[in-house]
């Protein structure tokens, strides 16, 4: 066997801030062969993407610091320590890095044309026409389609995809010996998940170069990798190629994250349970207005026609892909959009009702995000951000009865009842979205309509979630509309399924029959997505 | 006394940044000296013992007669004859800086300007008035002008910035058109205007800054609620059936606040500034006022008495770098990232 590519060894890795020292990766030793791909999992905040960086020595220096005996070797060079212009020819030459979040890593004031140049003129010296035709064959390669027309085009004029396959073709545009590609396909959708895998894989094939892959997905692990590392706290706990590591896991940690799939099913729901909620006919259409007097020209249709109903104590998925107006539907069925239709919650249309008298019937119905940042007002503490509700309709009547309830609500969601007056960044992820359902459930809703309330989360966490919004709906018998790309997660929740793409339902059942035998074209495309992603 | 948590890190926040901290108490103790400035600086004495009988003069006018002297007018107490009269009898109290900032001393010794001696210690302006006396009532007029000034913009600003920002649409179109229009509109020339109709005393002053120093504070305050009002959080609290001005002021606005508050400082020492500046240029506070920016006016006059344009200087300079300094602590008590992460 020939001398690896890439060898890290005892690299450790800590920021030095205000006197204080938090150490970030401890003692890690990798290494990466010619043309193979590698994967580091570990969930967030586990060290993965320090040590990629580490590896450009794109840290923050002087903040962060290497110990002395840390290594990083790239074909029998140190890079720790190497001078800034020899790290230079090395950068988006020999090992070139594609980044999760594709809209904020382009900027939006370059063509395509101009961000993927730049690299080919920075490092190989070519002439702008000789790079012009560069850059198409680059866009060829990635499989854009039509490529000397998207040219000219700008970030924000490509889709999700589209733009993670420019930052791929910037990243190849050299060649590169190594890629590091950090979470590569997080940010996507399934189905474009699925192109992007198969292509950086047919890319490899034919450019022959090594990929060092850092996910916390472990369907893209199986599919793409062939030895992995696990990473847990700044740690290496276990490595070796992908088959032994997932048929045994010989770490705890290994095998918790092998098995934190969401997995079961929901509570089945009471034969006489009745409808909390009908909808009939909605409506969200954004008007499209066009020349000097605004005149409206067409409308997008966000949520066109949809009928749909829930019972006590059910939950409905809503399955679709980004902008086909899964969470336009669920906005506006808390009326926080404008929309036309029936919206009948607890036999009480509520369509159209005006935001005065409509403020009685806002506590049967409540929402939980997607985005467990966004969602708590950083300003509040957690017990004025869950006695809000409970002042505004004047459930708690006198403030032992408030403290009571926040502590009992805190206690239910799984956290405890001292922490109401501590502020929201003190918290996890996963303990901020249990803030945002107890926030939600306080107030004893019909309906809450749940918004990706998983997929910011560590799989481990997602698991949890999930757990605690089935005991919650066993419990009060609440009725969940529950929207979300991840179709395992739409599983393990629901009892029935809509299918959504533009705006429609393609498709609607129960969740067993959806998921075995679809009928519509587009429901097979999600799936067979999901299904490639996770058997190997 | 204070059992609020994140009060009580706000406050350690801002004891962290030490030179604001230092500042702070620097501050506040001019502050605390200079408000009774009639206590400390004053031809009038605090206090007069006269035959047994007590006075206060800082009060009241006695007349000369009482003291036994021959006039039926207001007893004028820097007069040798009336203090020996009194010392023979009884005692006086006098303040710190035995001058108003208006009382001409008669008896200097060389012609006014005069230098800094044992009595005028930072010596006397060319109308022989006491410097020291009026660089105390000078700097209490700035600071009262300046937090008046600034607090008022505030309040305007941040509500004219919340309704644009939180309703957005006709409403902000209108207002940000309105306020392009309006501070195209020259402040100095209508301050001149002004001064050549009437005599600009401080609530005209006051009046017609105030007309144009709120548009400092509506372009953050707007640009902070026109982020927040589509946040999760906002959007949650609607569902909980909260109402617009509710949502305003209770999840957006303590956004807000921190950028105001990071805005205050400097809207602070430019009000200060621009009081000074007027008065250099002599369309500021009436004739005979204290004001530091007159005290630059002379220094500028008087080459000859550098202690003229020194004192107006450093107080200016040093009264604008205490309130810099502060402010920076006050952002950094408030700035949640601060708040969090060092406990």
């Amino acid at each position: 066997m020939t001398s690896p590519l890439l060898t890290i060894n005892q690299l450790d890795v800590a920021f030095h801030q205000e006197g204080k020292r938090t150490s970030a990766v401890r003692q890690v030793a990798l290494d990466v062969h010619h043309g193979e791909t590698v994967a580091l999992i570990g969930e967030s905040g586990s060290g993965k993407s320090v040590t990629a960086l580490s590896v450009l020595q794109l840290l923050p220096y002087p903040t962060a610091k290497h110990s002395q005996t840390s290594s990083i070797q790239f074909d029998e060079l140190e890079l720790i320590g190497a001078s800034e212009k020899s790290l230079r020819n090395i950068r988006g030459n020999r090992i070139s890095m594609i980044f999760q979040e594709p809209m904020t890593s382009l900027n939006p004031l370059h063509t395509v044309e101009k961000q993927i140049s730049e690299v080919l003129l920075l490092h190989e010296g070519l002439s702008k026409k000789q790079a012009k035709n560069r850059v198409i064959e680059l866009l060829e390669l990635v499989k854009i389609p039509n490529p000397a027309e998207r040219l000219d085009s700008y970030p924000h004029q490509l889709s999700g995809g589209q733009r993670q396959r420019v930052m791929i073709a910037m990243a190849l545009a050299n060649k590169p010996d190594l890629l590091i590609a950090d979470e590569p396909t997080t940010a996507v959708d399934v189905t474009v998940q699925a192109q992007l895998l198969e292509l950086l894989q047919s890319l490899q094939k034919k450019l022959g170069m090594a990929i060092l892959l850092i996910t916390h997905d472990l369907r893209v692990v199986s599919k793409m990798a062939s030895r992995v590392y696990v990473m847990k706290q700044g740690e290496i706990v276990e490595s070796g190629t992908v088959e032994d590591t997932f048929s045994r896991p010989r770490h705890e940690y290994t095998r918790m994250l092998i098995d934190s799939k969401p997995s079961g099913h929901p509570e089945p729901v009471n034969a006489h349970a009745s409808e909390i909620v009908r909808v009939k006919n909605l409506r969200v259409w954004f008007p499209i207005k066009r020349g000097f007097f605004r005149k409206t020209v067409g409308y997008i249709k966000a949520v066109d026609e949809i009928n749909f109903f829930i019972k006590a104590g059910e939950t409905l998925g809503l399955v679709g892909e980004s902008g086909s107006g899964k969470s336009s539907l669920g906005m506006a069925c808390l009326r926080l959009i404008d929309s036309n239709g029936e919206i009948t919650i607890s036999n009480r249309r509520i369509d159209h009702l005006n935001q005065r008298s409509l403020k009685p019937y806002r506590k049967n119905v409540q929402i939980v995000f997607q985005d467990p940042f966004g969602s708590l007002s950083p300003r509040m503490t957690i017990g004025q951000i869950i006695s809000e509700g409970l002042v505004l309709h004047g459930i708690a009547k006198t403030p032992q009865m408030l403290d009571q309830i926040i502590g009992s609500t805190l206690e239910e969601v799984g956290l405890s009842a001292e922490m109401k007056d501590r502020y929201p960044h003190e918290f996890s992820g996963g303990q901020r979205q249990r803030i945002s359902i107890a926030r939600a459930i306080v107030l004893k809703p019909k309906l809450i309509v749940l918004d990706e309330p998983t997929s910011a989360l560590d799989l481990s966490i997602q698991a949890q979630i999930i757990e605690l919004l089935r005991d919650l709906q066993k419990k009060y018998a609440i009725s969940y509309l529950f929207i979300s790309h991840d179709l395992n997660v739409v599983k393990a929740m629901s009892h029935r399924v809509m299918v959504m793409k533009d705006g429609q339902i393609v498709e609607e059942g129960q969740v067993d029959d959806i998921f075995d035998t679809p009928k519509n074209e587009y429901t097979k495309t999600l799936l067979a997505a999901s299904v490639e992603l996770a058997t190997t | 006394m204070i059992t609020n948590p994140i009060t009580i890190r706000r406050l350690e926040n801002f004891k962290k940044n030490r030179r604001g901290y230092v500042s702070f108490w620097i501050f506040l103790v001019l502050l605390i000296l200079t408000l009774p400035a009639e206590f400390i600086a004053n031809d009038k004495p605090i206090a007069v013992s006269y035959q047994g009988d007590l006075f206060f003069p800082i009060f009241k006018d006695y007349k000369e007669t009482e003291f036994g002297g021959t006039f039926r007018t207001a007893t004028d107490f820097t007069d040798p004859f009336i203090i020996e009269k009194i010392q023979n009898k009884g005692w006086i109290i006098n303040p710190l800086v035995p001058f108003d900032h208006q009382t001409v001393a008669w008896d200097l010794a060389m012609p006014a300007p005069s230098a800094p001696d044992t009595i005028h210690i930072l010596g006397t302006d060319d109308q022989a008035r006491d410097v020291l006396a009026r660089v105390i009532y000078g700097f209490r007029i700035s600071v009262l002008f300046g937090f008046t000034l600034t607090i008022i913009s505030a309040i305007i600003g941040v509500f004219a910035g919340a309704l644009q920002g939180y309703f957005g649409g006709w409403v902000d179109l209108i207002g940000q058109r309105f306020i392009e229009i309006w501070s195209g509109m020259p402040t100095l020339y209508l301050l001149i205007i002004l001064a050549s109709i009437i005599e600009p005393n401080f609530w005209w002053l006051l009046g017609l800054l105030l007309l144009f120093s709120w548009m400092g504070f509506v372009g953050v305050v707007r640009a902070e609620f026109l982020r927040a009002r589509n946040f999760d959080y906002v959007r949650a609290a609607r569902a909980l059936g909260l109402g617009d001005f509710k949502i305003m002021l209770r999840h957006v606005l303590p956004n807000a606040l921190v950028a105001t508050m990071a805005f205050m400082p400097f809207t602070l020492a430019g009000s200060v500034t621009v009081l000074t500046s007027l008065d250099f240029l002599g369309i500021g506070l009436p004739a005979g006022s204290a004001s530091l920016g007159e005290l630059l006016a002379q220094g500028k006059a008087n080459f000859q008495a550098p202690w003229l344009a020194l004192t107006g200087f450093f107080v200016i300079a040093i009264m604008l770098s205490l309130l810099i300094f502060i402010g920076e602590a006050v952002r950094d008590a408030f700035d949640p990232r601060k708040l969090f992460t060092n406990k």
